[in-house]
């Protein structure tokens, strides 16, 4: 169902980006009708745009270029890995079944992980399914008196030994995004 | 909930009975096994594996549901059928778990156990062969859950 | 007739479920939610369903078996329809007609809390 979804949105916005990539082209005299239709009816449509003048062409060139953005974009961002992730991570499928672990299960393990080690304050992570192995992005907020390269590196290893023993699988990148804690107190700042 | 209603599958009787099986029909009558009892071996058969914290059911926070087991029972016999469920056929059976393991361990390595001593365990003990195991971990437990919430409100 | 019959059916389910309760691997029976039950004057039989609608008597088990990992349920339940059986024979019940049984529970650690 997904998949399809997902496949049908790919097929809608490719079309988009043809069509109006098309138009424009035509209607920008970058190219003949003929030469880019595949079909007779299309190149009759096509000179029918390339045949408008004045405000017409300029309204028409417009919507193209906006269609054509808006083909791309939803192209791309469909294509884009890590989107719509599962909620679960496999670790094992073969003929005995499957065997899955929750991502947020990973998350608390990256959290448990960054809280022993010194300085970090608070983690949010996120898992990405890469090709070469899974990826963790970690967003942590430490200590304004820790040396930030020291605890990226600490963490980084720590991450990648811990998710790696727990799932078995690859970790292909850790990486740290530190960012350092506000000295005040944050309640202090909430209550003017 | 759903784990409740016992089903009691009828089945028509064959010609040659299957040596075993959940539903066997002989000439003196049916013997039929109910599919809860599965879950039930399933469930004890994951149990045993070192690394395997606890099962849990689906929806509402597992942990919790743990802890009110852990709490409500303390007895022997306080094995339920929580965190699994079976699918039943003629011969043969699928289980799917929902676990919580330790901190530490291997997780395909304990799953493989756990579905190792599952197929076994409903094998010897019902006849059924167990087709399929589908293994969720939902979470891990931390042994010192205590000390890492201390050092996150620090 | 139909009090004779009663009387009849509810000493049957009786002895049945004192022999199957002897049965080794047995750790109850009629304790399932659905557990079947036979009705005599002032008792009930729990576990134990006697029917005599199709002529001759159906009987009906069901009974939670005590958990081992060495249990082989199916030949436990061929055990118990024989020692029903046998319960059976010594009261002169002809015409019998199957005797189902069902495990409807396992019971872990042998004695309950």
């Amino acid at each position: 169902m997904n998949v399809f979804n997902r496949l049908l949105a790919l097929v809608v916005s490719a079309l988009l980006v043809i069509v109006a990539g098309a138009v424009l082209l035509v209607m920008l005299g970058l190219a003949e009708p003929a030469s880019l239709s595949p079909a007779p009816w299309f190149t009759d449509r096509l000179e029918d745009f390339a045949a408008l003048t004045g405000s017409d062409r300029a309204w028409t060139i417009t919507v193209a270029a906006v269609l054509l953005v808006v083909g791309l974009s939803l192209f791309v961002l469909e294509l884009l890995p890590g989107r719509r992730e599962p909620p679960r991570l496999t670790v094992r499928q073969d003929g005995m079944g499957r065997v899955t672990v929750d991502r947020r299960a990973v998350q608390d393990l990256v959290s448990w992980e960054a809280a022993q080690v010194e300085g970090v304050r608070e983690v949010r992570s996120h898992l990405i399914e890469g090709r070469d192995g899974l990826r963790v992005h970690c967003q942590v907020s430490v200590d304004p008196e820790t040396s930030v390269p020291e605890l990226t590196d600490t963490l980084q290893q720590r991450v990648k030994t811990a998710v790696e023993r727990h799932l078995g699988r690859a970790v292909a990148a850790v990486q740290v995004d530190a960012q350092v804690a506000p000295l005040a107190n944050g309640r202090a700042s909430r209550v003017r | 909930m759903a784990e409740t209603r016992q089903n009691v599958a009828e089945t028509r009787p064959q010609e040659t009975a299957p040596a075993r099986a959940t539903d066997l029909v002989t000439e003196h009558g049916r013997t039929t096994i109910a599919d809860d009892v599965v879950a039930k071996i399933a469930a004890i058969a994951a149990r045993e594996v070192p690394g395997v914290h606890e099962l849990v059911s689906q929806g509402v926070g597992g942990t919790l549901s743990g802890l009110t087991q852990r709490v409500a029972g303390g007895g022997g016999d306080n094995i339920g059928t929580q965190g699994v469920s079976v699918e039943v056929g003629q011969r043969e059976a699928a289980v799917d778990l929902r676990m919580i393991v330790d901190y530490g361990v291997s997780i395909p390595q304990v799953a493989d156990a756990v579905r190792r001593n599952i197929r076994n365990r409903v094998n010897s003990m019902t006849g059924l062969t167990v087709r399929e195991v589908n293994i969720d971990v939902t979470d891990l437990y931390f042994a010192q859950q205590q000390q890492q919430t201390d050092t996150r409100v620090q | 007739m139909p009090e004779h019959a009663a009387l009849d059916e509810i000493v049957i389910a009786r002895a049945v479920a004192a022999a199957v309760q002897r049965v080794p691997g047995v750790a109850g029976i009629g304790q399932g939610r659905h557990a079947t039950a036979t009705y005599g004057p002032n008792q009930v039989i729990r576990g134990v369903g006697v029917t005599r609608a199709r002529g001759p008597l159906d009987i009906d088990i069901h009974l939670t078996a005590a958990y081992g990992a060495a249990v082989d349920l199916p030949e436990l339940a061929e055990r118990v329809r024989e020692a029903a059986r046998a319960a059976l024979d010594d009261l002169s019940v002809e015409e019998v007609g199957g005797i189902d049984v069902t495990v409807e529970d396992l019971r872990v650690g042998g004695e309950q809390p």
